[in-house]
C-alpha cells in the first residue's frame, strides 16, 4: 500500500472538505413527509428553476404561434407550480439553497443549451426548444410518478398526481403541435 | 504467523526503499487494512440514497457489488440479495457516476473497496468502532463546479506514479489506467445511519481524531477504481459532470458479526488483512 502512503492527503484540506452543516430532517411533528418526499420535492422545484428561461426564450424566437403559446402558458402554470413545490418544502422545515438547482440533472436544460438556444430562430429555434422541453416534461412526470407510488405524505403525493396528469396532457399538445410544423 | 508477518514487513520494507527514499533506521510500517473487490454489476439512472423511491431521477450510476439495487432499495433487500463481492459476505451496495468516452459508457476493470484503520490517531485507531449496519455515505462532491477545496477524489494513473493525482482527469500514458480515488469520512455523530444532505451524519477527521460532533471513529473506506482508457482527457467524462464532479455512494450491508471481527483482528491491531478478514 506504498500508494496509500503516497495519497495521503493533508489534514488542512480535509477540514476544508468537510460536509457543510444541513438542517435535519423534519421532526417528528411533520412526520408526514418522508424522504422520497423530500427528494421529489428538491427536484421537482430544481426542474421548474431551471427551465423557467427555456420556456421564456420562446415568446420572440419561436416560429409556430401555438409552440409559442404554449411557451407561454407553461411559464406561467410552472412559476406557480413552483410556488405550491416551495410551500411544501417550508411545511416539511426544509430550508437553505436546493441542492440540484445548480447541477445538470437529467431533464434540465444546461447553460450550453440555453446559450445555444438564445441564437437560434424560427423553424431551427422550434426543432431544437422542442427536444429540450419534451426531455424536461418527460422527466417531471416520470420524477412525479415515482412520488405518486413511493410518496409518504398526502398532500405531496396528491400534488404530484395533479403534476404528472398536468405534464402528460402537456406532452401529448407538444407532439400535436411538434407533428403538425 | 511470524514468518508471514517477517515476510510482510520484508515486502514492505523493500517496497519503502524502492519507492519512497527512507532513513535505513524506518520503524516498521503497520497497515491496519481490510478489504472487499468488487466490480461492476449494472447501471442504472436511479439512487436509493439521494432519490429513494424515484426511479430514473438521478444522473446515470455503476454499481457495484449488491446485485440487486435500484431505486427501491433498502437494507433487507441488500441483506437478502446477491453480491459480486469477494468477500460474498459483503452484501454492501457501492456507486459511483457512470465515466463515458466519447459518449459511451466505461466501466472499471478493477474495484476495490479498502477499509482502513489510519487518519487518526494509533491511540484512537485502537477504539475504532464497526461501520453500522445500514449507515449510508455519499462522499465528494456530485455538484462541484470545477476542482476546488471542495474536491476530495483524485484522478491518477496506475502504474504511472510519475504522472501524479490531481482533482480532475488526467492523461495517463498508452498500456496503463486511469484510476480513482476518494476517502469516506470516517468519524460518526453516532446518532443516524443518514442525514438529509447524506453527509453531515459524518465528518472527516481534524489534527488525527474525530471532532466532538462526531465522536465515534470508524474504519475509513478508501474507494479505488481502475477504468481500462488512458489518453486525452478531453474524452472522458462523468454522468455528474468533470473529473471534479467524481463521488462515491456506500450502503453498507456487511452482516455486523463480520464487520466486528475484521474491525477487531485487522483495524484495532494495526494488521494489514486480506478479503477473507485474516493477516495476508
Amino acid at each position: 500500500m506504498s500508494r496509500v502512503l503516497r495519497f495521503l492527503l493533508p489534514a488542512v484540506l480535509l477540514l476544508g472538505c468537510s460536509a457543510a452543516p444541513a438542517p435535519a430532517l423534519a421532526p417528528a411533528s411533520s412526520g408526514a413527509f418522508t424522504t422520497t418526499d423530500v427528494a421529489w420535492l428538491h427536484l421537482a422545484e430544481a426542474l421548474h428553476t431551471r427551465a423557467l428561461p427555456l420556456l421564456d426564450l420562446a415568446r420572440d424566437r419561436a416560429a409556430d404561434r401555438p409552440l409559442a403559446g404554449l411557451a407561454a402558458r407553461l411559464g406561467t402554470e410552472h412559476e406557480s407550480g413552483r410556488g405550491r413545490l416551495r410551500a411544501l418544502l417550508a411545511e416539511a422545515r426544509v430550508t437553505g439553497e436546493n441542492p440540484h438547482v445548480r447541477h445538470d440533472m437529467p431533464g434540465m436544460p444546461t447553460a450550453a443549451d440555453l446559450t445555444a438556444l438564445s441564437g437560434l430562430r424560427d423553424d431551427a429555434f422550434d426543432r431544437r426548444f422542442v427536444t429540450l422541453l419534451r426531455a424536461y416534461l418527460k422527466q417531471l412526470a416520470l420524477v412525479a410518478k415515482g412520488e405518486q407510488s413511493a410518496g409518504g405524505a398526502r398532500q405531496v403525493r396528491e400534488l404530484a398526481s395533479a403534476m404528472r396528469r398536468d405534464h402528460t396532457a402537456d406532452l401529448a399538445e407538444l407532439d400535436r403541435i411538434a407533428g403538425r410544423t | 504467523m511470524l514468518a508471514s508477518r517477517l515476510f510482510a514487513l520484508l515486502t514492505l520494507l523493500i517496497g519503502l526503499v524502492a519507492v519512497v527514499p527512507r532513513p535505513a533506521v524506518a520503524e516498521p510500517v503497520r497497515v491496519a487494512e481490510f478489504l472487499a473487490d468488487c466490480p461492476f454489476s449494472h447501471r442504472l439512472p436511479d439512487d436509493p440514497i439521494v432519490f429513494p423511491g424515484l426511479p430514473g431521477a438521478s444522473h446515470m450510476h455503476s454499481f457495484f457489488g449488491s446485485r440487486v439495487t435500484n431505486a427501491h432499495t433498502q437494507l433487507n433487500d441488500l441483506l437478502n440479495g446477491a453480491t459480486n463481492c469477494n468477500p460474498a459476505v459483503d452484501k454492501s451496495s457501492y456507486w459511483v457516476p457512470t465515466l463515458y468516452k466519447d459518449g459511451a459508457p466505461v466501466e472499471p476493470a478493477i474495484v476495490t473497496f479498502y477499509y482502513l484503520g489510519e487518519g487518526v490517531r494509533d491511540d484512537i485507531v485502537a477504539r475504532i468502532q464497526p461501520l453500522p449496519l445500514g449507515l449510508r455515505i455519499v462522499a465528494g462532491n456530485a455538484m462541484a463546479t470545477g476542482p476546488d477545496h471542495t474536491t476530495i477524489s483524485r484522478w491518477s494513473c496506475l502504474h504511472a506514479g510519475h504522472v501524479g493525482a490531481s482533482k480532475d482527469f488526467v492523461t495517463c500514458p498508452p498500456g496503463t489506467m486511469l484510476e480513482s480515488y476518494l476517502d469516506f469520512p470516517q468519524c460518526w455523530n453516532g446518532r443516524g445511519l443518514d442525514s438529509a444532505d447524506h453527509k453531515s451524519h459524518m465528518a472527516y477527521p481534524v489534527a488525527g481524531a474525530c471532532p466532538s460532533t462526531h465522536p465515534v471513529p470508524v474504519p475509513k473506506l478508501r474507494q479505488v477504481i481502475r477504468y481500462p482508457v488512458s489518453g486525452d482527457p478531453s474524452h472522458f467524462r462523468l454522468a455528474s459532470g468533470g473529473g471534479f464532479t467524481m463521488h462515491g455512494d456506500f450502503f453498507n450491508a456487511w452482516p455486523e458479526a463480520e464487520m466486528e471481527r475484521r474491525v477487531r483482528d485487522c483495524i484495532r491491531p494495526i494488521i494489514k488483512c486480506g478479503a477473507d478478514g485474516r493477516p495476508s
